[in-house]
């Protein structure tokens, strides 16, 4: 057997070069074969170790792997949101021990920039239970603040103290930035293997601010003419605002405002506690005092903001009513109900005092006679009346808050609200991404004081009534996606095996090619006394030789084309290779591969042994 | 001692109705050679096929070494011929691929039988079959590739693997049929030479009948 064996590398060694292509097309066959399993494996193992200990993932209904995608994987995008009365409501559950809300949906430079709190780090698990660790710096509570993971620091040559500009969007062309408020670095995580690693983590007010300049901002003077001259505008410019000018005005309520500013992210959701909503009526609104306003710095807090403060009527004087009287109050006696929309309104009011005819007014507030509902809209609503009031023309005014009927508050739908970009500005519409509006989420990840309540919470989300929600369990969704990518899974390793099989069918080939020309070889060794069952054998081991080397040459391949594309693959999906290593697995494969070769080779072996025996001694040529 | 006995040896192709070989009797004894004669199509092939088992013969027509190759199985009959006959072709005899000193040993190496006859040792094998070179006078091309040998080199590689572990009987297939004169004696001298060492029977087909004088037996075969 052992100089069988030999015989058989040798004549393989003199007839080399086909010998070496069928090595080298069994090799990619093998490595073909080896790595789609590979990448499959990892592929499973690397999205199962993304998430560990969220019992439950809750997002706006819809396809559950589409929240698990783009919760956990950044796969993707949401195209809707969870309102911040929702999260308010799920989040302060008995059950739920913690919660983390994501707002998804931006990016910089093809990194995912996520909009969370401190619970991210306080409780986010990958892996076994591993928490997310700083390698450097901290997060800091300044809303410019950004903690980035370890290879979105690599990647973007990103260090603490870096500038980053947010892109409106998720893909790498940004079409629009928002150059006012750079974001600053100031810590990065430790790796982690997992889509955290190429996030971007900012507060998720300061994302809601973004988002609110955005439509709020600086684009509009870009499409409203008269809007240029009125730089007050402007969110930030509030403090820039003129107050002079407001004579009956208090200006003590303005810095009430600016604390505003900061609450952009701020959840009005919250602040929908009913009696707040009787307690703000415009009627009392002439009252309204903006020292109020500083009651507004609750807003930070969010926590159940009590818009009765609003009508607290001890202040009211600074206000200048002579004005607002001027407006259509009466419509303003309608609902003003919404927390959030209490403070926009308080906002309106101001502005439209600011010196506006009041004709603009009247006109502004006829408007909001309509529904002033909805928290997060609700507060941009504020500012639009403000603008209104400002003087944009009653065109501007007109957009949305026809639409709105204030006598209809409670049953509105905020999502409706998304449309809420003045009217005008249809060119702020970015229909190809969605973030979610001001002090709403994305989605948000929660996790159970007891696991076993996961499934009874899961069905209530399921039928909440407030809100068309679904409830994700990661483990479950996961199995799903595998059962999707299953088919496609299996697809794979049909072709691969069926190349397997392509390339040890050139080995028979080759082998059937030479029995011709070795017809004399087999001769001789049949006249020194070698049995056919020994030249059956040998041409087996000829087999057994070129598939071992292709096994080899194979998985060397393999591993160094592992290494070689580890990088891009890591770019472009964000999943880490692990470099080629041998396993149950591989072996399991290379030992199909040698017995489908030894099985395909019984051919060329059997008709060479039987020609052998034919040919005896004098092959006829 | 008696190599060789046929009686009444017949031996018809598969599918054929006339019979190669029809009726061939003799008796040869060990170390006694037998030249083998006639025109082409005559069965001197089938003869060999037939002594060298690899061809099946009928029960009690032929006997070599005292076994009746008629009564043994193909895989016996391969057996016996692995441990008692060497065989020489007309022609390439040489596997390609193997160094000169290699092709010699070879039978040693894949044939137990023959091994057992020189202690089964490799470096036995080995000395053996530089002697059987050097015999031959070809010690220095050893190392040398078959083929960079002429034919009437490689004529006497196949002569010195045929002796490898002193087989009983040598079957030549005309084996000096495309050497030139010198050549063709220097392959006969080797090949006597051998046998008598080894006290091997050669059973030798020629056409060539310059060669006749140096065996005591010679059979005719006609078509």
């Amino acid at each position: 057997m052992k100089h069988l064996l030999i015989l058989a590398f040798r004549s393989l060694l003199n007839r080399r070069l086909s010998a070496l292509l069928t090595l080298l097309s069994i090799a990619l066959s093998v490595a073909l074969l080896l790595g789609v399993e590979r990448i499959r494996h990892q592929t499973q193992d690397h999205f199962s170790r993304s998430v560990s200990g969220t019992d439950l993932i809750i997002g706006p209904r819809g396809s559950s792997v589409q929240v698990l995608l783009a919760s956990v994987f950044r796969i993707g995008a949401m195209n809707n949101a969870v309102s911040g009365e929702s999260f308010a409501y799920w989040s302060q559950r008995p059950e739920v021990a913690w919660s983390i809300p994501l707002s998804l949906g931006d990016s910089f430079r093809g990194h995912p920039v996520i909009g969370t709190t401190q619970a991210y780090f306080d409780h986010f698990r990958y892996g076994r239970g591993k928490a997310l660790v700083i390698a450097e710096g901290e997060w800091g509570s300044g809303l410019d603040a950004m903690l980035i993971g370890h290879r979105a620091a690599r990647d973007l040559n990103l260090k603490i103290g870096d500038q980053v500009v947010i892109a409106h969007g998720g893909g790498d062309e940004s079409f629009v930035e928002h150059g006012d408020h750079p974001f600053t670095v100031t810590g990065v995580l430790e790796p982690t293997g997992t889509p955290v690693d190429q996030g971007l983590h900012v507060h998720i007010e300061a994302m809601d601010r973004l988002h609110q300049e955005f439509e709020a901002g600086g684009d509009i003077s870009k499409m409203d003419p008269l809007a240029r001259f009125m730089p007050d505008i402007d969110l930030d410019a509030h403090d820039g605002h003129d107050h002079s000018t407001h004579e009956g005005h208090d200006h003590g309520n303005h810095e009430g405002h600016e604390d505003h500013e900061g609450h952009e992210g701020h959840d009005h959701g919250q602040h929908d506690e009913g009696e707040d909503q009787k307690g703000h009526d415009h009627s009392a609104h002439e009252g309204h005092d903006h020292g109020n306003h500083k009651g507004h710095e609750d807003h930070e807090g969010h926590e159940g903001h009590d818009h009765g403060q609003h009508d607290e009527g001890e202040k009211h004087e600074g206000h200048d009513h002579s004005a607002h009287e001027g407006h259509g109050h009466v419509d303003h006696s309608h609902d003003h109900d919404h927390s959030g929309l209490h403070h926009a309104h308080g906002h309106d009011h101001g502005h439209g005092a600011h010196g506006h005819g009041q004709g603009d007014h009247g006109h502004s507030h006829a408007d909001h006679s309509h529904d002033h509902s909805h928290g997060a809209e609700a507060h941009s609503h504020g500012h639009d009346h403000g603008h209104g009031a400002h003087g944009h023309g009653q065109g501007d005014h007109g957009h949305d808050h026809g639409a709105h009927d204030h006598s209809s508050h409670a049953g509105h739908d905020h999502a409706a609200h998304s449309g809420h970009d003045h009217g005008d500005h249809s060119g702020c519409d970015h229909g190809d991404h969605f973030h979610p509006p001001a002090g709403s989420v994305s989605a948000f990840l929660i996790g159970l004081h007891d696991r076993r309540d996961a499934l009874a919470l899961q069905f209530e989300i399921q039928r909440y009534e407030e809100e068309a929600l679904q409830a994700v369990m990661p483990g479950v969704t996961l199995l799903e996606l595998w059962e999707i990518m299953g088919l496609v899974e299996k697809l794979l390793f049909g072709i691969s095996i069926f190349v397997v099989a392509v390339g040890l069918s050139g080995m028979a080939l080759s082998l059937l090619a030479r029995m011709q020309e070795r017809r004399r070889e087999m001769a001789i060794l049949r006249a020194i006394g070698v049995t056919p069952m020994q030249i059956f054998l040998l041409i087996q081991l000829e087999a057994l030789l070129l598939c071992v080397g292709g096994l080899i040459l194979g998985s060397l391949g393999l591993a160094l084309g592992l290494k070689l594309l580890q990088p891009a693959v890591l770019n472009w999906s964000g999943l880490l290779l692990d470099s080629f290593s041998l396993g149950p697995q591989e072996f399991k494969f290379m030992f199909v591969v040698l017995l489908l070769g030894q099985v395909i080779s019984l051919l060329p072996s059997i008709l060479s042994t039987r020609s052998a025996l034919h040919d005896g001694l004098s092959p006829k040529l | 001692m008696i190599c060789l006995t046929m009686k009444d040896l017949s031996y018809t192709w598969p599918g054929q109705d006339r019979p190669i070989l029809d009726g061939l009797s003799l008796q040869l004894s060990q170390g006694e050679h037998l030249y083998v004669h006639g025109p082409s199509g005559s069965g001197k092939s089938s003869l060999l096929g037939l002594l060298a088992g690899i061809l099946p013969a009928a029960p009690d027509q032929l006997n070599v070494l005292g076994l009746d190759l008629g009564k043994q199985s193909p895989l016996k009959r391969d057996r016996f011929r692995a441990a008692h006959l060497g065989v020489i072709f007309q022609q390439f005899n040489l596997l390609s691929y193997l160094s000169v000193l290699e092709n010699v040993e070879l039978p040693a190496r894949m044939i137990p039988e023959r091994r057992n006859k020189l202690d089964g040792k490799a470096s036995a094998i080995r000395d053996e079959a530089k002697r059987l070179l050097s015999r031959l006078n070809l010690e220095e091309l050893a190392d040398r590739s078959v083929q960079q040998l002429s034919v009437g080199q490689q004529q006497r590689v196949a002569a010195a693997r045929a002796m490898m572990g002193s087989p009983e009987v040598l079957l030549a297939d005309e084996p000096s049929s495309a050497l030139d004169e010198k050549n063709r004696d220097l392959l006969m001298q080797g090949l006597l030479e051998l046998c008598k060492e080894h006290e091997s029977s050669l059973v030798l087909v020629s056409h060539d009948p310059a060669l006749a004088q140096h065996f005591e037996q010679q059979l005719e075969l006609r078509p």
